[in-house]
């Protein structure tokens, strides 16, 4: 692990908060499967109501999603059989840099290729490729709500403890995605 | 004996009511404490996660919620019994009342006054059944 940075810039006029942990480049390393992904959206309400929330649908702040950045940095992602949820016990990768993009937050990092080849069997499938059926979840700790009793729940700081790979039908925001960044057919980069 | 005078009895009472003053204080600023922190543990969740909960985990989370509150509830009303009781086998307790020994009013003298009738194997197994029952306390065992 070199270098861990912090930084703000912007982009066409687009303010971009992002943080990163940067590992050595390790040509054709069989158990390192580069992925990125819309976590969540901030600033917007989520499309249903996730898990702990008792019914209510949340909106994560931007502020509370930029101080929690660092958070995200160095944990798993994980996977459940039937890809409709979170096994926190089912690590098959780490995420090593997260971004805000407007009103999306991106991650990248890593799947453990090898250990869990299922995973790019499933990401490079027909319908998960042309349909981008695959989505991401998050999961918070000791989330602030700014009002209980509100319909919406205002998240206005949490930590994150992880992420998890699914379809998208099945995460509170619809509006998430994740994809490989290589081909599947190989060895190239996307 | 010393004997206060008038002004010592009023510095006293004033100290008194200073100390009262500052003890309702604090009591009125415990409370406030503990109302700030029962607000801000009911804003906190320890646990969120993004995924939309499935029927199956719906059903499961309301019915863990129903035995939580269950449980709380029997624990409630056993705490409301008196504990340690147990009930007397059905053939000591009638014995014991042919002896003249009514369950509910039951006093270690009496207890003794009693069973002067009965064999010393008698009388030590009625203690034992009334120190296991809860009725009298070993160290009435005499």
């Amino acid at each position: 692990m070199r270098e861990m940075e912090a930084r703000l810039y912007r982009t066409r006029g687009l303010a971009v908060a992002a943080m990163a942990v940067e590992f050595p480049e390790v040509n054709g390393h069989p158990n390192r499967l580069p992925f990125e992904g819309c976590l969540t959206l901030v600033d917007v309400p989520s499309d249903r109501a996730p898990s702990g929330a008792r019914g209510h649908r949340v909106v994560l702040t931007k502020e509370a999603a930029e101080k929690a950045l660092p958070s995200l940095l160095g944990m798993a992602v994980d996977y459940k059989a039937g890809w409709d949820g979170h096994d926190a016990r089912q690590k098959c990768g780490i995420i090593t840099s997260a971004h805000l993009e407007g009103q999306r937050l991106m991650v990248s990092g890593f799947l453990f290729a090898r250990d869990f080849p299922e995973l790019e069997r499933r990401m490079c499938g027909v319908k998960a490729n042309a349909d981008g059926e695959m989505g991401m979840s998050y999961e918070l700790a000791d989330a602030h709500v700014a009002d209980m009793r509100a319909q919406v729940w205002t998240l206005t700081s949490a930590t994150f403890t992880g992420a998890a790979i699914l379809l998208r039908e099945k995460a509170a925001y619809r509006n998430t995605s994740f994809k490989l960044r290589r081909r599947c057919n190989g060895r190239t980069a996307a | 004996m010393e004997v206060m005078t008038a002004g010592e009895w009023q510095a006293a009472a004033d100290r008194l009511m200073e100390a009262a003053s500052a003890l309702e204080r604090t009591v009125t600023r415990m409370a406030e404490q503990q109302v700030a922190l029962a607000a801000e543990a009911e804003s906190q969740v320890s646990r969120i996660v993004a995924t939309v909960e499935t029927q199956r985990e719906a059903e499961l989370e309301r019915k863990l919620a129903e035995a939580e509150a269950k449980i709380a509830e029997l624990m409630a009303s056993g705490s409301a019994q008196p504990t340690g009781r147990k009930t007397l086998p059905t053939t000591m307790a009638t014995m014991l009342a042919k002896q003249g020994v009514v369950m509910e009013s039951v006093e270690a003298g009496a207890i003794d006054g009693a069973l002067t009738s009965l064999s010393i194997e008698q009388r030590i197994a009625v203690k034992s059944e009334l120190i296991r029952a809860g009725v009298l306390n070993p160290s009435d065992r005499g």
